[in-house]
C-alpha cells in the first residue's frame, strides 16, 4: 500500500471520515427534520402506530393555528377528533384569558426583550471587559466573581427578585425582564469580549493616541473594529441564551408580557392529548430568527467561543 | 548520508515554488539554500523533510527514493526558526521526546539525555520549566532534542534569524563545532549570506524556485554564475556597469559611457567572451583603487557621492554618469561629496555578463 | 457636573455600569436570599420577608440532611452533569478531529453541526418528546437495528427517563464543545507538531503528549461552563418527564421549583440553592486552579 505523505490521508481514512461525518450530520439533523416535518403533518399523522417520516398529506393548518391562535382555528379541517378539538379549545381558552391568541405578540415580546437585553449586555459587558483586559481590574477575583453569578440556580435568584420587582412594580413588564436578562448574560459577555480584547495589542491604541486621538476615540475607532468578530460571536451567543430562556420569564411574568418560550410551554400543557402539529410549527417559527441572526453575522464569526482560553 | 534532489518540482496550483531543482549533497557536507524570500528554499527543505510531497521529481537519501516515506520515518533532525520547543514540557522532556516515542527503556533515555545535555552545557537547566530558560538555553535545548535520535541528516530553517549579532556569532561557532564532532550532513536554509558563507562547504543560491548556482562560497563570490548571484552575494553587492564588449585592433574592451576597461587578458583566458552589445561588467568594491588625483591613463574620473565610515575601512560612492559605484577605501581616505575622484578597476577580478541571459561569460 | 465626571479615573468609569447591574441584580438579591434562607418565610404567611421568624441554620440542616428528595436530586444532577459533560466533551473532540482538515462543503457541515445550539431548549425537549414516545421513531429505528420489536417506555420509566433527558442535552450542547475544541485544536502551533513528527511521533503520540497538554486549559473551561449550566438543568426535564415518574428524574432546579410551588417555603429553597452554589463553587475552583494563570 502506498504510504501517505504528511498532510494527505489515505483513501480508506477518507472514506471512514466521510461516513462518520455523514452519520453525525444525520444524528444532528434528525430531530430538527422531525420537527419541521411534523409541522406540516395533519392530525392523523401525528402519532400513528408506525411513525411517518415524510408527511403524506402535508398541510399548512398547523401554521394557521399558530398564526391565528388555537382558539380561532378550531373546527374546520380537524375532522371529527373531539379530543383534539377539546385540546385546542382548552389551549385557546387559556391563551384567550391572557389576551393573546396567536403567536405574534409573544414573538414580538421576545424580540423586544431579547434584542434590547442583548444590546445592553454587550454594551455594559464591553466596558467591563475593557477594564479587565487593559487594566487588569480586580485581579483574579473580579472576573471569577462575575462568572460565579451564573452558578446559582435561577429558581433561587428569582425569589428575591419577585419580591423586589413587585415592590418596584416591575413584575410582568418588559423593562423588568430586560433588566434580568441583561444581568444574567453579562458574565458571558464580559468573559468572551475580554478574551477577544486580550488579543488586540495595546500598541495599536497607543499609536492612535500619538496620532492625536483621545483615548475614547482610539478605542472606538481602532480597538472595537478589530474586535468586531468577537463581539459578533458574543452577541449571537447571548441572543440565543436570551431567546431560549424560559424559567425566569415564567416566574416573573403572568399575563401581560408573554415571551415565546412561555407560549410554547402553554401549547404543551393542554388537558387532552398533545398538539404535536402546531407545537412543531411554533418550534420551527421560533428557530428562524436565531438562524437569520446567525447567518447575518457568520462573516464576523472569525473565532470560536473559547471563553478566553485560546491565546495566540 | 548523501542527499540527492532529482528534478525536484513543487507546484501549488498556479505557483511553481520549486522548479526542476537538481542537487547532490555529499555525506557530511554543510549545504546552504540561500536566497531571498519566496525563492523556494523552505519548500525544498520541507520536501526533504517529507512535509511536502514533490509534484515532480524525487528526493533520495543514499540512493533510496524517499517520496513515499512519511516524515516520521525519515530520521531527519529539524531545527525551526523559533525552535518550536514543546512548551508544556521541561527541558529534559523535550530532549527525551524523540527517544520516548520510540519506546526506549527509561534508563537508556535518562542516560542519553544527560549525555547530550552535558555536551551542550545544559545539565543545570534540564529540569526547569521551558518558560524560565533564556534564548541561548532554548536554542541548545532545540539542538539537543534534534540530536537525541542521532539523525543522519540535519535540516535547519533559518535558526539564527531571531538572534542578535553576538548570539548569532556564538551559535555559528557552536554549529560548526557540532558538525565537526558529529559529522552529520546538514542542509541549512537562510536568506543571510554571511551565515551561508561562513558555515557552508557549498551554497545553493536560489531565486524564484530555480537553482542559480551551486558551488563553494569562494567560487560563488569570485565567479557568480549570473547577474542575480553577483548582485545578491557580497556586502556591498557587486557593482554592475552596463555597456558593450568590443574588439578593436586585437584588443578587447568593455565600453561604457565615461569608462573603458581593457579585458584582453581575460579574453585570452576565457574564450567564451564574445562581442556583445548588451553586456554588463561586475566588479567588487574591494577590487577598486581610488585616488584623488589622476595618476595615469588607467584611472577614470567620477564624482564623490557619499562616504560611509565602517570602522577600519570606508565605503565611498562614486557617481559615474548615471551609475553609482561603491568602492572600499582605507580608513584615512578623506573626501567630501562633490569632489572629483579617480578610480581604477582590477581587470583580473571582474566578471562579464550577457545582459540578455544574465549569464556570466567567465563561468 | 461634567467636571465631576472628568475626575473619575477611566477604568473606574468603565466599571460603574456593570457594578450597578450586579449590585441590583446579584448582590442585593443575594443578601436578601441569605437572609431568607435563615428564616421560615413563605408568601403564604402574608407578611413581608423582613418580618419572618429567624431560624438560624435550621433550613440548611433540614434540607441537606433530612430531605431525601433533595439529596437524591443533588446526586442525580451530579450524575447527569458528569455523564453529559464527558460525552459532550468526547463527541465534541471527535467532531473537531474529524473536521480538522478542509474539504469541499466544510462550512456548510459546520453550520449544520451548530444548529442544535440554536434551538430553544424547550423546543428541543418537545422534539425529543415526540421522538421518544412509545410508537415514535426512536423505538422504531432501534427495533430496525436490533431486528426485533422495541417498545421502550422512555418517558415513563425512571431509568430510561434519565437517559432520555441526557440524550436530549447531549444532542443540544455537543456543538458548543465542538466549537470550543475546534478553536482549541486550531491554536496548536504547527511547528511544534512538525517538530514532533520529525522526531518520529505517531498521530496518537502527538495527540497525547502535545495536543492535549496544550489545550488542557480550554478543555477545563469548557467543562466548568457546561457543568455549570448542567447543574441547573430544567427546561428539558420540565418537558420530557416533569421529574417523573414520581420524582425519579428530578433535578435540583426541578425539585426547587416544584417544592417552591407546592410548599412555598422560600427560606428552605434558598438554603438548598446556597448549598448547591457552594458545591459548585468548590468543585470549579479545584478544577480550574491548575490552569488559572492561563485564563486570566
Amino acid at each position: 500500500m502506498k504510504e501517505v505523505a504528511y498532510n494527505e490521508e489515505s483513501k480508506l481514512f477518507g472514506v471512514i471520515r466521510f461516513s462518520l461525518i455523514a452519520v453525525i450530520v444525520l444524528f444532528t439533523m434528525f430531530p430538527i427534520y422531525w420537527m419541521v416535518a411534523t409541522s406540516f403533518k395533519p392530525v392523523q399523522e401525528w402519532t400513528p402506530p408506525k411513525p411517518i417520516y415524510f408527511p403524506k398529506d402535508p398541510t399548512l393548518y398547523n401554521y394557521k393555528t399558530v398564526f391565528l391562535g388555537p382558539g380561532r382555528a378550531k373546527g374546520g379541517w380537524w375532522g371529527s377528533d373531539q379530543g383534539v378539538r377539546d385540546s385546542l379549545e382548552s389551549t385557546g381558552a387559556k391563551i384567550r384569558i391572557s389576551g393573546e391568541s396567536s403567536f405574534f405578540i409573544p414573538f414580538v415580546n421576545s424580540m423586544i426583550v431579547c434584542v434590547t437585553s442583548t444590546f445592553l449586555s454587550i454594551s455594559i459587558g464591553l466596558l467591563a471587559a475593557y477594564a479587565i483586559s487593559r487594566y487588569r481590574f480586580g485581579g483574579n477575583f473580579f472576573p471569577f466573581f462575575i462568572l460565579s453569578a451564573r452558578m446559582f440556580p435561577p429558581i433561587a435568584v428569582v425569589i428575591p427578585l419577585v419580591v423586589m420587582f413587585s415592590t418596584l412594580r416591575l413584575l410582568d413588564t418588559h423593562f423588568g425582564l430586560i433588566i434580568v436578562y441583561t444581568g444574567f448574560t453579562i458574565p458571558f459577555s464580559v468573559w468572551m469580549i475580554k478574551s477577544f480584547l486580550d488579543d488586540i495589542p495595546h500598541e495599536l491604541e497607543e499609536a492612535a493616541i500619538i496620532d492625536g486621538m483621545t483615548k475614547f476615540q482610539a478605542i472606538i475607532k481602532v480597538t472595537i473594529p478589530l474586535a468586531k468578530g468577537g463581539i459578533a460571536a458574543t452577541s449571537l451567543f447571548i441572543f440565543i441564551l436570551n431567546w431560549s430562556e424560559f424559567l425566569i420569564a415564567f416566574l416573573l411574568t403572568s399575563t401581560r408580557v408573554i415571551t415565546l418560550p412561555i407560549l410554547i410551554s402553554r401549547y404543551f400543557s393542554t388537558t387532552q392529548g398533545h398538539l404535536y402539529g402546531p407545537q412543531a410549527a411554533l418550534g420551527t417559527i421560533a428557530t428562524i430568527p436565531v438562524i437569520i441572526f446567525g447567518f447575518m453575522i457568520q462573516k464576523h464569526l472569525a473565532r470560536g467561543l473559547t471563553f478566553g482560553a485560546v491565546k495566540k | 548520508m548523501k542527499v540527492v534532489l532529482e528534478q525536484l518540482t513543487k507546484r501549488f496550483d498556479e505557483l511553481v515554488a520549486v522548479n526542476n531543482l537538481n542537487l547532490e549533497i555529499k555525506e557530511g557536507e554543510i549545504v546552504s539554500l540561500l536566497g531571498p524570500s519566496g525563492c523556494g528554499k523552505t519548500t525544498t527543505l520541507n520536501m526533504i523533510a517529507g512535509f511536502e510531497r514533490p509534484t515532480e521529481g524525487a528526493v533520495y537519501f543514499d540512493d533510496r527514493n524517499m517520496n513515499n516515506v512519511h516524515p516520521k520515518n525519515r530520521n531527519v533532525g529539524m531545527v525551526f526558526q523559533e525552535y518550536a520547543i514543546f512548551t508544556t514540557m521541561t527541558a529534559f522532556e523535550n530532549i527525551a521526546f524523540g527517544l520516548r516515542v520510540r519506546k526506549l527503556p527509561k534508563t537508556e533515555i535518562t542516560e542519553t539525555v544527560e549525555r547530550i545535555a552535558e555536551s551542550l552545557n545544559l545539565t543545570d537547566t534540564l529540569h526547569k520549566n521551558i518558560n524560565k530558560l533564556n534564548l541561548s538555553e532554548l536554542q541548545r535545548v532545540a539542538m539537543a532534542r534534534t540530536l537525541s535520535t542521532q539523525p543522519s541528516l540535519l535540516l535547519l530553517d533559518e535558526p539564527l534569524s531571531n538572534l542578535d549579532a553576538s548570539l548569532r556569532e556564538k551559535t555559528r561557532v557552536e554549529l560548526n563545532r557540532l558538525h565537526d564532532r558529529w559529522g552529520i550532513t546538514m542542509v541549512y536554509v537562510t536568506h543571510d549570506q554571511t551565515e551561508a558563507i561562513s558555515l557552508s562547504s557549498r551554497i545553493a543560491v536560489m531565486s524564484a524556485g530555480k537553482l542559480q548556482q551551486f558551488e563553494t562560497p569562494e567560487i560563488i563570490y569570485k565567479r557568480p554564475a549570473n547577474l542575480f548571484v553577483a548582485q545578491f552575494i557580497g556586502n556591498p553587492p557587486s557593482n554592475i556597469l552596463e555597456g558593450a564588449i568590443k574588439e578593436s585592433e586585437g584588443n578587447w574592451y568593455f565600453d561604457t559611457y565615461g569608462f573603458r576597461l581593457d579585458i584582453s587578458n581575460l579574453r585570452n583566458e576565457f574564450s567564451k567572451v564574445k562581442h556583445c552589445e548588451k553586456a554588463a561588467l561586475g566588479f567588487r568594491a574591494e577590487d577598486i583603487g581610488v585616488r584623488m588625483s589622476r595618476e595615469n591613463g588607467e584611472y577614470t574620473a567620477g564624482t564623490i557621492y557619499n562616504l560611509e565610515l565602517l570602522g577600519y575601512e570606508s565605503i565611498v560612492d562614486i557617481k559615474l554618469a548615471k551609475t553609482i559605484i561603491r568602492a572600499l577605501v582605507p580608513q584615512n581616505f578623506h573626501a567630501v561629496p562633490g569632489d572629483t575622484a579617480f578610480f581604477k578597476v582590477t581587470a583580473e577580478k571582474v566578471n562579464l555578463f550577457d545582459l540578455e541571459t544574465g549569464k556570466n561569460f567567465l563561468s | 457636573m461634567f467636571g465631576l465626571f472628568r475626575k473619575i479615573p477611566f477604568p473606574i468609569a468603565l466599571i460603574i455600569p456593570i457594578e450597578i447591574v450586579m449590585m441590583f441584580l446579584l448582590i442585593f438579591p443575594l443578601i436578601v436570599e441569605i437572609w431568607v434562607s435563615l428564616t421560615n418565610w413563605t408568601p403564604l404567611l402574608g407578611v413581608n420577608w423582613w418580618h419572618a421568624d429567624f431560624l438560624g441554620f435550621e433550613n440548611y440542616y433540614k434540607i441537606a440532611i433530612k430531605d431525601h428528595r433533595f439529596i437524591n436530586a443533588v446526586i442525580r444532577t451530579s450524575i447527569i452533569a458528569t455523564i453529559c459533560v464527558t460525552v459532550e466533551l468526547g463527541l465534541g473532540l471527535l467532531y473537531a478531529t474529524l473536521l480538522l482538515k478542509d474539504f469541499p462543503g466544510k462550512r456548510i457541515v459546520v453550520s449544520i453541526l451548530l444548529l442544535p445550539m440554536m434551538i430553544i431548549p424547550l423546543v428541543a425537549g418537545y422534539n425529543f418528546f415526540m421522538l421518544f414516545i412509545e410508537n415514535g421513531p426512536i423505538n422504531q429505528i432501534l427495533g430496525f437495528i436490533l431486528g426485533k420489536k422495541v417498545e421502550l417506555h422512555w418517558l415513563s420509566d425512571p431509568n430510561l427517563g434519565l437517559v432520555a433527558v441526557m440524550i436530549a442535552d447531549i444532542w443540544e450542547w455537543t456543538p458548543l464543545m465542538f466549537l470550543i475544541l475546534m478553536a482549541g485544536l486550531a491554536s496548536v502551533p504547527q511547528n511544534q507538531v512538525r517538530a514532533a513528527v520529525s522526531l518520529g511521533a505517531s498521530n496518537f503520540q502527538i495527540f497525547r503528549y502535545l495536543t492535549i497538554p496544550l489545550i488542557k486549559h480550554i478543555i477545563l473551561i469548557a467543562v466548568v461552563i457546561r457543568g455549570m449550566e448542567l447543574f441547573k438543568i430544567f427546561d428539558v426535564v420540565f418537558i420530557l418527564t416533569k421529574g417523573g415518574p414520581g420524582t425519579s428524574t428530578e433535578t435540583i432546579s426541578f425539585y426547587l421549583y416544584s417544592a417552591g410551588f407546592t410548599y412555598m417555603r422560600m427560606g428552605y429553597i434558598a438554603a438548598g440553592s446556597f448549598i448547591v452554589l457552594a458545591i459548585f463553587l468548590t468543585a470549579s475552583y479545584y478544577i480550574l486552579k491548575p490552569v488559572m494563570k492561563e485564563i486570566i
